[in-house]
């Protein structure tokens, strides 16, 4: 490789960070101008005006209600995630760990897999029921394979030198595991909790929005409410414009979670 | 006939302006091979982004038979180092070679343009690869070969288009020596058949002394020009023949303290030195 | 190193066996509980049977609950499917290609990202009414992202080396995209067509289970409504194996147009 200094984007060394956030405000503010424009075009009957969306979602801080709805939805996220992390985690290191079990599993999960997970709100509503305990069976059959399914390529990608170093050096299998095999695991399990995040905030709103107020408090129930009747179009928007805030943050606080927790994997997306 | 005229180059903004050519002036006649040798980081690769017109000098500029450079010239090809990331790897060894011949081509003998149809392409990659010792690996892709027989694709793309100007960016600095070897010589045999005019970068100075008519010794970054040697060992160059030869070690130890910025023994030089070497008579580019 | 072909039907054939084991204990155990939630495989395949494939020979043993239910459900995915690639992959290269306007809009990108999907079923079902519209519109809403958000990353990591080469070969701008862009994000597009594929799915079922008059999701809601068990599993076990069926497409598709892409990789290791 020849070293000379890097040719590309010399742009974005001269303007820095600033130019790409001041590029993101323009580009917010354009496409709801011209979501404005185009409310006051088309009826409001079929598209809300965005002013009168960003109004009742700012009004929806200040509905109790609303909060509640937005707790209940968080909670089962955490509870989801956890339950299902303790779960595949282990699960996952096992099967990555010995052939046979691994062989005999991964023909079965290579068809439960392709089972849409909100297929089976239904049948979960039946068996269980519908309330917390449903949700918490969805997201953790929902999270399981992307959860289960990077721990155990965490383990295939664990380089066999560094295992070997340590082994040359007379660690014993146990400890190899401990200090190579699940720190190089680490970051595909993280990548897989990211999107096991993702999963589980989809299947708890949309229970929430296909069973109905029978299912507690929710973001889903909320919207299953104001679309009840007469749908309240703005009411359902600003909900879900709180949902995809909801999703960011929740994106923002793992990828700065795992950037703490493990520096030495730059976290990608 | 190329004419480098004191091309600068700076990268990065006012503030924090990185200088990597500094002032590089230079002639290269028409059928010559010149060589571009100094230490890791003088400059080298950026000066020859300059020349193939993928980078604009800062100051200066680049003329080419007659013609200043300001976007690739036609006539003009292109060996980089990383042979792996220049070959495509979607396409088989033969369509790689084939693929610069639709724009360019035939410029050399004032011919019509391109090769207009697949087959004549096709049959003029093969030809290509046929001058490389490649025929049999036409059909497959760059990635079942090995690293000089990737490097030797590249060169059969570069050739197949009839360059008048054939730029090489430290293109054996990933193969084992061996090939290295090899490679060089097919360097030379394509300079003396088709006399095209070749400048080739190495780090390496055995490699620079061996390949070129002339050697051009660059400072260490900014690259500026520290010594133009004009390299007259035997015609018909052997790699082992001409590497044993006085003149040859004689070069060789001249270019390497050049390299490295140590004085030359005055005395030995004098009495000695069968080349017409001079340092540049520039104060400015002599650090 | 190259896996020979016997080895590899081998294993095919392992993986059936597995699952048909799987079936076996299934049957054994559900037969011994009779399980008013959980009936036998057999019970369930010849629901399947009765309700899909017992129709005249002319009309290919499909019956009108087949052409009425499963042809709709399967033609909206396909549609939803087309219009997110139509869209996402050429709007994907000229995005990653332009660092100014990915600039402009990447908030607006991973804003709607972040949206549950689930959220847009209601919004459209007030904006279209009932029907397949609504449903093809959810499936685009969905599966547009990872399609989009892969292929601007697989145009923007086009190696520096292979454009400059494109370069001084005086390429025209039609072949740098056809020779070295595209195939070089191929791989991208693809792992982004893969989850696209498997979210249609998942938006087929949910968009029919919030709002439809036919298909494979009203046929499952139905179902449960009326209690009757052995439908409903006949309609899960359906939907797994189109799961299963069109990851073997992509596979298919992908192992086709990218073979070069896993031997490079193969090789470079």
């Amino acid at each position: 490789m020849s070293s000379e200094p890097a040719a590309a984007s010399p742009r974005s060394v001269r303007f820095g960070v600033p130019v790409q956030w001041s590029r993101g405000a323009i580009g917010v503010v354009v496409f709801l101008v011209l979501a404005e424009l185009a409310g006051l075009a088309i009826p409001s009957s079929v598209l809300p005006r965005m002013s009168t969306v960003l109004g009742q979602a700012a009004q929806l801080v200040t509905n109790g209600q609303f909060i509640a709805d937005v707790g209940a939805t968080l909670e089962s996220w955490v509870l989801g995630l956890a339950i299902t992390v303790v779960i595949a985690v282990p699960l996952g290191l096992l099967l990555g760990s010995v052939p046979g079990v691994r062989f005999f599993t991964r023909a079965i999960v290579e068809f439960l897999r392709p089972i849409p997970s909100v297929a089976l709100i239904l049948l979960v509503s039946l068996v269980l029921g519908s309330g917390m305990r449903m949700t918490l069976t969805l997201i953790v059959y929902g999270c399981m394979w992307p959860i289960l399914y990077n721990t155990i390529a965490g383990l295939d990608d664990v380089d066999p030198v560094a295992k070997e170093t340590l082994r040359a050096f007379g660690f014993g299998r146990l400890s190899i595991a401990w200090r190579v095999s699940l720190p190089s695991a680490l970051p595909f399990i993280a990548t897989g909790l990211r999107i096991a995040s993702a999963v589980a905030l989809i299947l708890s709103i949309g229970a929430g929005y296909i069973i109905g107020g029978l299912n507690g408090p929710g973001i889903g129930t909320f919207i299953a409410n104001a679309s009840t009747g007469t749908s309240d179009t703005p009411q359902i928007l600003a909900a879900t414009l709180w949902a995809g805030i909801l999703g960011l943050v929740l994106n923002a606080v793992l990828t700065w979670a795992e950037r703490r927790l493990l520096p030495w994997h730059k976290a990608s997306l | 006939m190329l004419e480098i005229d004191s091309v600068s180059r700076t990268y990065g903004s006012s503030g924090t302006a990185q200088l990597a050519v500094d002032g590089v002036s230079l002639r290269v006649a028409d059928g010559e091979l010149v060589t571009i040798v100094g230490p890791s980081g003088c400059g080298k690769s950026t000066l020859l982004r300059c020349v193939a017109g993928l980078l604009p000098p800062t100051s200066g500029q680049v003329i080419l038979n007659g013609t200043p450079v300001t976007s690739v010239p036609d006539g003009l090809s292109v060996v980089f180092q990383d042979y792996s990331r220049s070959l495509y790897p979607w396409m088989r060894v033969r369509e790689n070679v084939a693929l610069p011949l639709r724009n360019s081509g035939r410029t050399r003998t004032g011919e019509d343009g391109g090769y207009r149809t697949r087959v004549a392409r096709r049959e003029r990659a093969l030809s290509a690869l046929e001058s490389v010792g490649l025929a049999d690996a036409a059909g497959k892709y760059p990635w079942q070969l090995s690293g000089g027989m990737q490097q030797r694709v590249a060169i059969a793309r570069a050739l197949a288009c009839d360059p008048v100007l054939l730029l090489m960016d430290e293109p054996f600095g990933s193969v084992d020596a061996q090939t290295r070897e090899d490679l060089e010589d097919l360097v030379l045999r394509v300079n003396a058949e088709r006399n095209i005019t070749i400048l080739l970068v190495t780090h390496d100075i055995d490699e620079s002394v061996y390949t070129g008519d002339r050697v051009i010794v660059l400072t260490p970054g900014p690259g500026r020009v520290r010594a133009d040697i004009t390299v007259d060992l035997p015609a018909p160059r052997e790699q082992i023949a001409t590497k044993e030869l006085r003149e040859f070690a004689q070069l060789r130890s001249e270019v390497s303290r050049l390299v490295r910025g140590q004085p030359a023994p005055v005395a030995e030089a004098a009495a000695h030195g069968p080349s017409s070497s001079h340092e540049m008579a520039n104060p400015g580019t002599v650090s | 190193m190259r896996i020979p072909g016997w080895l590899r039907w081998l294993g095919w054939i392992r993986q059936w066996l597995v699952l048909a084991i799987a079936v076996w204990l299934w049957q054994e155990w559900a037969n011994s509980r009779q399980s008013t939630f959980f009936p036998p495989p057999s019970t369930i395949l010849s629901q399947m049977h009765q309700q899909w494939f017992s129709g005249p020979a002319a009309h290919l043993f499909l019956t009108s609950d087949a052409t009425g239910n499963v042809v709709p459900s399967v033609v909206r995915i396909l549609i939803g499917l087309a219009i997110s690639i139509a869209i996402a992959i050429p709007l994907g290269i000229a995005l990653g290609r332009s660092a100014v306007v990915t600039g402009f809009l990447d908030p607006l990108l991973q804003f709607a990202r972040a949206i549950p999907v689930v959220t847009a079923a209601p919004v459209f079902l007030a904006l279209f009414q009932l029907g397949t519209q609504m449903e093809v519109a959810t499936i685009v809403a969905g599966t547009i992202w990872p399609l989009l958000l892969n292929t601007i990353d697989g145009a923007r990591t086009v190696g520096a080396l292979h454009l400059e080469t494109a370069t001084v070969f005086r390429l025209s701008r039609w072949e740098r995209l056809t020779k070295v862009i595209i195939p070089s994000a191929l791989p991208k597009i693809f792992t982004g067509l893969r989850l696209s594929v498997s979210l249609s799915l998942i938006l087929m079922v949910y968009s029919e289970l919030v709002g439809s008059s036919n298909g494979i999701g009203y046929e499952m809601n139905s179902a449960s409504n009326s209690f009757d068990l052995p439908e409903f599993w006949a309609t899960l076990v359906l939907l797994a194996i189109l799961g299963y069926l069109m990851n073997v497409i992509v596979d298919g598709v992908e192992k086709l147009t990218l073979s070069w892409h896993r031997g490079a990789k193969r090789f470079a290791r």
